[in-house]
């Protein structure tokens, strides 16, 4: 298996700030990558790096071979944490122009989108304002802009906060859907069993550096643990 | 070419969003109410109006040459008029350019035919050279109607005088011993003054809502992992330029249908100027078009500015009010930025950036700027929109993922 991530000796500083510190990992095609730390430990600014939406202080972040631009967003789905939708667009409308900003041609972001929508069935919505739409079903939009056009990296920033629990089984099925067609997975959660459930590969940092990182059995037997939510509780000392 | 597509698809995407809401469409059609309800209470008050013409000629200087042989001596010295027999036409109208009268009025011999009549007027005295164009242009049409009316003659002769509100007075004005184009030669550089206020008011607001409405929304951050920043803030700018443009061809579009509907209406309802007098004159309508896209652009840039910098919507338009005072300024002003230049005030408003360009355009359409204060002005406004569009960069780098708190100052000057 290729990587299709690759980051090695990755440092961010942000106004004079060390946010992450000789950060170091990779994640290969089909692979579900945990990416754990407590709040404020630079995981996300990590994945904005990654996807050049900040700038790195040092180092090499890499997605399929190269350094991320946006004209390589049709080979990559985000979903952030502080994620959300244009209340005022129809949820087809929306899905397009995310569509289109993948690179994606009109006509073949609508068919997705079309098809997508009786998937996870809102097909009836597809003409109704975002803001008209319950939460569950903003919640379906936006996984489906993240997983649009069969990308080769998915990146989901806890992806199940707030997700009510028909949509969660939903993005389980997702990920295990894009994982068996060999799409890797940054999995950035809080959530210990979805770890043990999903995770080939895990990475915790603390203070924006490395504290563990390996294959989820390797991990294991490295700090005679049980499970991930215990090597994690070791290195945060009991506390986040 | 598939960044191409993608600036295509945010332009789009920001001309939809707006023109989709109803509120846009509502707000554009106050402007057109209030013009036709001013209208309609003008035109209404003008049929019932009885003017006080002694009231209205106090202080001016107006002499009448009467080839018509209509108009009454009684009349004229109660409106206040002299009526200047034995002096030639041209003996008249060489007093007034030299600003011996303030204004002449020549009915001709066949005036029941043809319904018009000439006006002659000075424009010298800064005090009068607003309204006398008007003033003079009334009294002759009450003066031939008072006249008129006077013996009650025959019903051809009352209904005559009826008609006269149609008539047209052919002005002619004199500046410096010169003939001037008058109110003619202000229109089209004071369109550019009308559309650059339209869309200050209407659309650049946009720009802001915009921005801001993407980071509320939380949709920024997912929208910039696909787009380059410079990509979407081109985008929005294109996007908001063509709701503008929208909204000026709406506008251009009511003005034709309101100008066909006067013209059609016939009686009592004439346009204040003849659209053949119109002054097509290169140097204002150049400087009038630069400063309004100039004064566009800037401000769009700092409303794109504004909503980076800030985490809600709310907050950034609190700050956009600045905006708004700066560029009403002016208009509040206009009349000692029209008739004093050089005076303190005006050169600051000229100079000053963020109100440069209403004042720019003000002077423009007035005439009483020089070239090089024109070609000073658009200096100003270019190195400014510069200025405004390397903020906006820096604060849409430090302020688009700010979702809780606003850029310091600090911040952007610290900042690489």
């Amino acid at each position: 298996m290729s990587n299709v991530v690759f980051v090695k000796n990755f440092s961010l500083d942000i106004s004079g700030k060390s946010i992450v510190k000789d950060l170091s990992f990779d994640v290969a095609e089909g692979e579900v990558f945990a990416f754990l730390g407590a709040n404020g430990s630079g995981k996300t600014s990590t994945i904005r790096s990654l996807l050049n939406i900040y700038t790195p202080t040092k180092g090499t972040l890499h997605i399929n071979g190269k350094p991320y631009t946006p004209d390589m967003a049709n080979t990559v789905g985000y979903l952030p944490e502080e994620r959300g939708l244009y209340t005022r667009s129809k949820a087809l409308d929306t899905m397009i122009y995310f569509g289109e900003l993948k690179g994606m041609d009109r006509a073949d972001a609508k068919s997705y989108s079309l098809e997508y929508l009786d998937k996870v069935g809102i097909a009836d919505k597809a003409d109704q304002k975002i803001s008209s739409l319950s939460g569950g079903e903003q919640q379906k939009v936006q996984l489906g802009v993240a997983v649009m056009n069969q990308p080769t990296l998915l990146v989901l920033d806890e992806p199940t906060k707030g997700f009510d629990p028909v949509n969660r089984r939903l993005l389980m099925q997702v990920v295990e859907e894009s994982r068996k067609q060999g799409t890797a997975i940054i999995y950035i959660t809080h959530l210990m069993e979805e770890v043990e459930r999903l995770a080939d590969k895990a990475l915790i940092i603390k203070n924006g550096q490395r504290q563990a990182y390996g294959s989820v059995p390797k991990l294991k037997k490295q700090y005679n643990k049980k499970t991930i939510e215990d090597i994690f509780i070791e290195i945060y000392g009991g506390q986040s | 070419m598939s960044r191409h597509k993608k600036l295509f698809a945010v332009i789009r995407h920001e001309y939809m969003t707006v023109v989709q809401q109803r509120s846009f469409w509502l707000s554009m059609l106050i402007i057109p109410a209030f013009f036709l309800f001013s209208f309609g209470v003008g035109y209404i008050s003008s049929l019932e109006d009885d003017i006080d013409t002694t009231e209205v000629t106090e202080g001016l200087d107006i002499s009448v040459i009467d080839n018509s042989t209509l108009i009454s001596a009684n009349v004229a010295q109660d409106v206040g008029v002299d009526i200047a027999d034995g002096r030639s036409e041209t003996d008249a109208q060489d007093a007034v350019r030299r600003g011996e009268l303030d204004g002449l009025i020549v009915y001709p011999q066949d005036y029941l035919e043809s319904a018009s009549y000439q006006v002659y007027v000075n424009l010298d005295d800064e005090d009068l050279e607003e309204d006398i164009e008007d003033t003079t242009s009334s009294i002759g049409s009450y003066l031939m109607v008072q006249s008129l009316l006077e013996p009650v003659g025959s019903s051809d002769v009352i209904n005559t005088a009826l008609s006269v509100n149609s008539s047209q007075a052919e002005v002619t004005s004199f500046e410096d011993g010169e003939q001037s184009a008058g109110i003619a030669a202000v229109i089209v550089p004071g369109a550019f003054i009308l559309m650059f206020y339209v869309v200050f008011f209407l659309s650049v607001s946009y720009a802001m809502t915009s921005v801001s409405e993407e980071k509320e929304n939380r949709a920024i951050e997912m929208v910039l992992s696909y787009i380059k920043p410079r990509t979407l803030i081109t985008g929005k700018l294109l996007g908001v330029t063509l709701v503008a443009l929208t909204q000026l061809v709406f506008y251009a579009l009511f003005g034709l249908v309101a100008y066909l509907v006067m013209n059609n209406i016939g009686n009592g309802v004439s346009l204040p100027i003849n659209l053949s007098e119109l002054v097509f004159e290169f140097q204002p309508i150049l400087f009038g078009l630069l400063y309004f896209v100039l004064g566009f652009v800037l401000y769009i840039t700092l409303m794109l500015a504004t909503g980076a910098a800030f985490p809600s919507a709310k907050e950034a338009g609190g700050f956009t009010t600045i905006f708004y005072l700066l560029v009403f300024m002016p208009y509040i002003a206009f009349e000692p930025i029209i008739s004093m230049p050089d005076a303190f005030l005006t050169q600051v408003a000229t100079y000053f950036p963020l109100t440069a360009a209403p004042t720019l355009l003000l002077r423009n359409a007035a005439g009483n700027i020089s070239l090089i204060e024109s070609l000073i002005g658009v200096g100003i406004l270019v190195v400014s929109i510069v200025v405004a569009v390397w903020l906006a960069g820096k604060l849409f780098r430090l302020g688009n993922l700010k979702f809780n708190s606003r850029v310091k100052l600090t911040e952007i000057f610290r900042s690489k």
